[in-house]
């Protein structure tokens, strides 16, 4: 217990301080601390890495000028407000997850990627150079983005201990957990209640899908894994920028969740892209006020140059089979069908299910979903479809034997596919209720139009979430 | 009444009118959407409690304290742990190690963590002859310090 009670005061010591001039709020503040924390210690990884300098220096300087820049802007996210009461009730659903803490043993890859880079880059930058080129660490997917690892050791060297496993769970346990309580409120921002019964309902379907969410690899909160992670930042980032009404704060924390993701995994760049391209096409009459939705591309791209301008390679690049993909060799097009088979073995019911709520959301919530000016599942199911299409290929061109491959890693790379599906059930279930139990506005068109010219609408806010 | 509309016909009527509210009063129309509704409430909260409750249930119950999963992953961490005190009670830091890929035994997860245990604590060379110690692991009967590891870390120079 002491162990987590330190590593959330040095990840909240780092990231509190933006978050709250961010927000304005202690509770969002003290919520948004770990993705915050993640971003200044994976910029401090990036600059260690490139000057072969100690990271700790780096991520004190980093937080520094970030805050100080924090300081000097205006608030950037104060028009996405939660009380403290409701946080509370959603925490209070989702508390089973705390218990698996307790039980979760460590996982494999854990030890011999995330944890392991973790000793790289506690050892500073030279030696981070010098792992990644090294043949006999190929097996580490030395490539992989620096977030996970850069943050645990900075955790751990904060604390003044070894890199001991105990920590390094705590770090990955408190920063999925808070992801995926932040995911879960990000509901409350969609769909905005607009009485108090309705306000409390909203409470448990978050309360609900963050336990859900967690539940498709509910062991991946505590056993340092990464895969819930990436997976909460980047269904976060999707329902701020496709599903939520226009708003610069909105957009905004969904690109810093984003970054977080694409900083977090290698799987989250490509479909990172899609999502950008998406949300691009959805506000492109506000590109100018939201040039920052492309951070996390830009980000994504950084890391991976360094990463090869360092040595490191993919498990792809050294033995995968793309030239295989596109030449139709019959050894690689063969890989796709039993993929796919054992994807939809998989999720196969649960896609249907969802998407029978899907069609009968937007047949019978088209008013609401209008007056609350929530974007259409449409742009959900695009970016489903996309996230599929990826793993398909990942799968077809991995060098490794597909049996074993889907077996030990299909779980967990499609958590994020899972994820937005229950999302959607989600959001149209707050639709639907919120359609029961709140009677229609008499002028529908003109409260549409205030919620989606880009104006922030706080005062509604203020007085009913 | 004509005969029931099968088949195409079926098709047809819910092409043109998919609710079935084209001859039905006002009233009548808002009571049929609000029991669509309600299916779409209880569809769609059926499948968020299924998967927040039944995916948990599974995952408590693989990695309870004394099950399978549980059980053998506390067997690796304290095998783990005990490697790592070995090494650094053997190789003093930043000492030259060349580790001996051909381990006795399950070869690929030994050289694994004792690379993962020996860097950066001491420098990996590809050359024992280059190297200040070379670690292999051999098999030797439970160890009582160390909670039965089953090895024994073999330093030579």
């Amino acid at each position: 217990m002491t162990v987590v009670i330190g590593v959330v005061a040095v990840l909240v010591a780092v990231g509190f301080p933006m978050g709250w001039l961010m927000t304005r709020s202690t509770t969002l503040g003290l919520l948004l601390a770990p993705l915050v924390t993640g971003l200044v210690c994976s910029a401090a990884a990036i600059a260690s890495t490139v000057t072969g300098a100690p990271l700790l220096p780096w991520v004190v300087f980093i937080a520094i000028v970030g805050t100080c820049a924090c300081w000097w802007q205006e608030p950037q996210l104060s028009a996405l407000p939660i009380r403290p009461t409701h946080l509370c009730g959603i925490i209070a659903i989702a508390a089973p997850l705390i218990a698996l803490y307790q039980f979760t043993s460590v996982g494999w890859d854990a030890r011999s990627i995330w944890w392991f880079h973790a000793e790289w880059f506690r050892a500073g930058g030279a030696k981070v150079a010098e792992a990644m080129t090294e043949p006999s660490f190929r097996y580490s997917h030395a490539d992989y983005p620096p977030l996970a690892s850069a943050t645990i050791a900075t955790v751990a060297a904060v604390l003044g201990q070894g890199l001991e496993s105990r920590v390094a769970q705590a770090v990955s346990f408190v920063m999925s957990f808070a992801a995926l309580i932040l995911m879960a409120v990000s509901l409350t921002w969609v769909v905005r209640a607009r009485t108090p019964l309705l306000v409390w309902a909203t409470v448990v379907v978050a309360g609900l899908f963050a336990l859900g969410a967690a539940g498709f690899e509910a062991s991946g909160l505590s056993d340092g894994y990464v895969d819930n992670l990436w997976s909460a930042w980047f269904v976060l980032a999707a329902l701020l920028l496709l599903l939520h009404p226009y708003s610069r704060s909105a957009v905004l924390l969904g690109s810093l969740a984003l970054a977080a993701a694409v900083l977090t995994k290698n799987e989250a760049f490509p479909i990172a892209l899609v999502l950008v391209v998406l949300a691009t096409i959805r506000h492109r009459r506000h590109l100018r006020h939201s040039w920052f939705i492309a951070i996390p591309i830009g980000l994504g791209i950084v890391w991976q140059v360094l990463a090869r301008i360092e040595g490191a390679q993919s498990d792809l690049q050294g033995g995968g089979h793309i030239v295989g993909l596109v030449t139709g060799d019959p050894a690689v097009i063969g890989r796709i069908g039993p993929t796919l088979g054992r994807m939809f073995a998989d999720i196969g019911w649960f896609a249907a299910a969802s998407i029978v709520v899907s069609v009968l959301g937007m047949l019978l919530t088209v008013s609401v979903r209008r007056w609350l000016g929530v974007g259409l599942d449409v742009w959900f199911w695009a970016l489903f479809v996309a996230s599929l299409g990826m793993l398909v290929i990942a799968f077809a061109v991995s060098p490794y034997n597909l049996v074993w491959h889907l077996g030990t890693a299909l779980n967990r790379t499609t958590v994020h596919c899972e994820t937005l599906l229950l999302a959607l059930v989600s959001v149209n279930l707050l639709l639907a209720l919120h359609r029961l139990l709140v009677p229609p506005p008499s002028k529908p068109a003109s409260a549409h139009s205030s919620r989606s010219n880009g104006v922030e609408d706080t005062s509604i806010i203020a007085r009913e979430v | 009444m004509g005969p029931e509309p099968t088949g195409r016909k079926w098709l047809a009527l819910i092409y043109a009118d998919p609710m079935g509210t084209a001859k039905l009063d006002a009233k009548q129309v808002r009571k049929r959407k609000r029991l669509a509704l309600w299916i779409l409430v209880g569809i769609a909260a059926t499948v968020l409690t299924a998967r927040a409750g039944l995916e948990l249930a599974f995952t408590f119950r693989a990695s309870r304290p004394g099950s399978e999963q549980s059980t053998q992953a506390q067997f690796e961490r304290t095998r783990f742990v005990c490697v790592a005190a070995l090494i650094r009670d053997v190789v003093p830091h930043d000492a030259a190690i060349y580790i001996d890929d051909e381990q006795p035994i399950d070869a690929v997860f030994w050289s694994q963590q004792l690379k993962e245990m020996a860097y950066p604590y001491g420098r990996l060379v590809h050359d024992s002859a280059d190297a200040d110690f070379e670690l292999k692991l051999q098999s030797v009967p439970l160890d009582d310090d160390c909670h039965g590891i089953g090895v024994a870390l073999v330093a030579t120079r």
